[in-house]
């Protein structure tokens, strides 16, 4: 599992960008219509890209 | 909000956290600030009152300051790509190498005018591992062979790489150019000089400085005067790359001067010509100045704009961002898309002229993004985790805590900051991101000019990229002193404490005249 993340890293890392920079417009939705569960899975989302930087070298 | 130690400190956290593992740790600029981003989270939720809708926002903002920076950085790191895929990266050095015989105007031409060249051009680690093996071909030590170029081209880091670091200085503070321009650029002027001293010294001391007295005024001048000009009438994204190539030219002529005048080196020739070899950034001059300088041109791509609307956002513990829109991004009149313009003339010339190896178009893309991605995973983390602690109200305490603390002196230590935040990201564009609006508001508290101090924070920025390990390991690994970094560092801290103390007293001069 290990080296199969390992593998991927890059590929994870050109995601976890695109998502950094895509989901934010949803949470700017999201917040305009005053969803607060689709605030809190959009910032989930954005977590987890962040976790995924975080945890690949 | 209430001023109290325990609140500074949390409110530092996030910084300390990228810091530690940074310099400690060694890790990269998109590890670091990921680690940022949940210490922000986790203490602006805990402490400072966040609100889902106040994260949600900032994320916004964030990532809207983030697609203004990286359209000039993925922009200048395709346009690097494009040229140097033609060999004309190494047909220019070539083509200066035969300028002069003489060691100073050798030192001078590659360590400080040719290396910020590379910096107006790409930025990033290229000035250093370019030039570090040219100018050890040249016979110089490996150690100063990398402490010449990281010295040398510092100066040009804010205004270089097509003035990405400026552009995040501007994007989050949200004050203009032609506020922020002026004094940048005179500060930066300052450094050009100090720069090329530092550069000189490194290598033979007061004797050579002596010896090169003259190369160094007419060529510092003619830079720094360029740059201030372009900064200053609103092409700073050409700042640095305009401020050395200006420089080159006024190398031609120095080397002709009695004092330097000796047989050009006899050295391999390129397959390029030089003309053909920079008409890329010819192309980039003309596409920039038309951009920018013609009214009907920039109107019609100024057209399409992508902005947003901002309500007015409150923190649980009271601190308001008032309703406002985001940084808004010109999609065609960007200093981004001006350069995107640039490399795909450029691509069409070097092309049509056959200068490209089949699938060279492959490699350039491939190259842009492995280049780009490490960076912009870095910038866009940190800008996100600054701008949380700009919403909770985070960033004005660190301010206020920094005011009182230092009081009448805290110009002088402005551009100490700066560098503090270069050296732990690597770069001055980061360092503006994470401590540009705590300096901006530390100087609106202490009654100081803004301009000055930001001026400052952007002037240490740059100039820590001299003693960025990030930096220093790139260099090292071209000349093969990887895994020998400390003594290029002990070489390069010197210079960079030195000139960045010189820029704190002149910040303090300015304040204490009350300049700016």
């Amino acid at each position: 599992m290990t080296t199969l993340l390992k593998k991927q890293a890059g590929s994870i890392k050109k995601v976890s960008l695109v998502v950094m920079l895509v989901a934010p417009f949803g949470l700017y939705l999201a917040a305009q219509a005053g969803s607060l569960p689709l605030v809190y899975l959009l910032l989930g989302v954005m977590g987890l890209a962040m976790l995924a930087n975080l945890l690949l070298d | 909000m209430e001023l109290t130690l325990i609140k500074w400190l949390l409110a530092f956290s996030p910084i300390a956290v990228v810091l530690v593992l940074m310099i400690g740790y060694n890790w990269g600029g998109g590890r670091a600030g990921a680690a940022g981003w949940f210490t922000a989270v986790i203490v602006s939720l805990a402490a400072f009152g966040a609100t889902p809708e106040l994260l949600a926002y900032a994320q916004v903002k964030g990532a809207l300051l983030s697609l203004n920076v990286l359209y000039i950085i993925w922009a200048a790191l395709l346009l690097y790509h494009v040229v140097n895929e033609t060999g004309a990266i190494e047909a220019i050095g070539l083509g200066i190498e035969r300028f002069s015989a003489d060691k100073a105007i050798q030192l001078l031409i590659f360590g400080w005018v040719f290396s910020s060249f590379l910096q107006g051009v790409a930025g990033y680690g290229v000035p250093i591992a370019v030039v570090a093996p040219l100018l050890a071909g040249l016979g110089f030590s490996p150690v100063v062979a990398v402490a010449v170029p990281a010295i040398g081209h510092s100066w040009s880091v804010t205004f270089g790489s097509m003035g990405a670091s400026f552009q995040a200085l501007m994007a989050v503070t949200g004050l203009s150019e032609g506020y922020l321009a002026p004094w940048s650029a005179l500060m930066l002027g300052l450094a050009t000089f100090l720069c090329g001293l530092g550069a000189v010294h490194v290598f033979g001391g007061w004797r050579l400085i002596g010896h090169s007295a003259l190369a160094l005024t007419i060529i510092g001048l003619v830079m720094a005067g360029t740059q201030y000009a372009l900064a200053t009438t609103g092409m700073w994204t050409l700042g640095g790359f305009g401020a050395s190539l200006a420089g080159l030219a006024a190398c031609l002529l120095v080397a002709r001067l009695r004092p330097y005048r000796s047989a050009p080196a006899n050295g391999p020739q390129a397959g390029m010509g030089l003309g053909w070899a920079l008409s890329a950034y010819f192309i980039l001059i003309a596409v920039v100045s038309l951009g920018v300088l013609a009214p009907p041109v920039k109107t019609f791509l100024g057209q399409v704009k992508l902005s947003l609307m901002f309500p007015e956002i409150k923190s649980a513990a009271g601190w308001v961002v008032p309703v406002g829109p985001g940084k808004g991004i010109s999609v065609f009149g960007h200093g981004g898309a001006l350069l995107a313009y640039a490399s795909l003339l450029s691509y069409l010339v070097y092309a049509a002229k056959g200068y490209y190896r089949p699938g060279a178009w492959r490699q350039i893309m491939t190259q842009t993004v492995k280049s780009g991605v490490p960076t912009s995973l870095g910038i866009v983390s940190m800008v996100c985790f600054a701008m949380i602690m700009d919403h909770c109200g985070m960033t004005h305490l660190l301010a206020e805590g920094v005011s009182k603390v230092f009081g009448a002196a805290y110009p002088f230590f402005a551009p100490w900051v700066g560098l503090l935040g270069a050296f732990m990201t690597g770069s001055n564009t980061n360092s503006n991101v994470v401590f540009g609006v705590m300096q901006q508001q530390t100087a609106q508290l202490a009654g100081l000019s803004a301009a000055v101090i930001l001026a400052a924070q952007t002037t240490g920025g740059a100039l820590g990229s001299m003693i960025a390990p990030a930096k220093i390991i790139v260099g090292c690994s071209t000349v093969g002193l990887a895994g020998q970094e400390g003594p290029v560092l002990r070489a390069t801290i010197l210079y960079g404490l030195i000139i960045t103390g010189l820029i704190g007293m002149a910040t303090l001069a300015a304040t204490l005249l009350g300049l700016g």
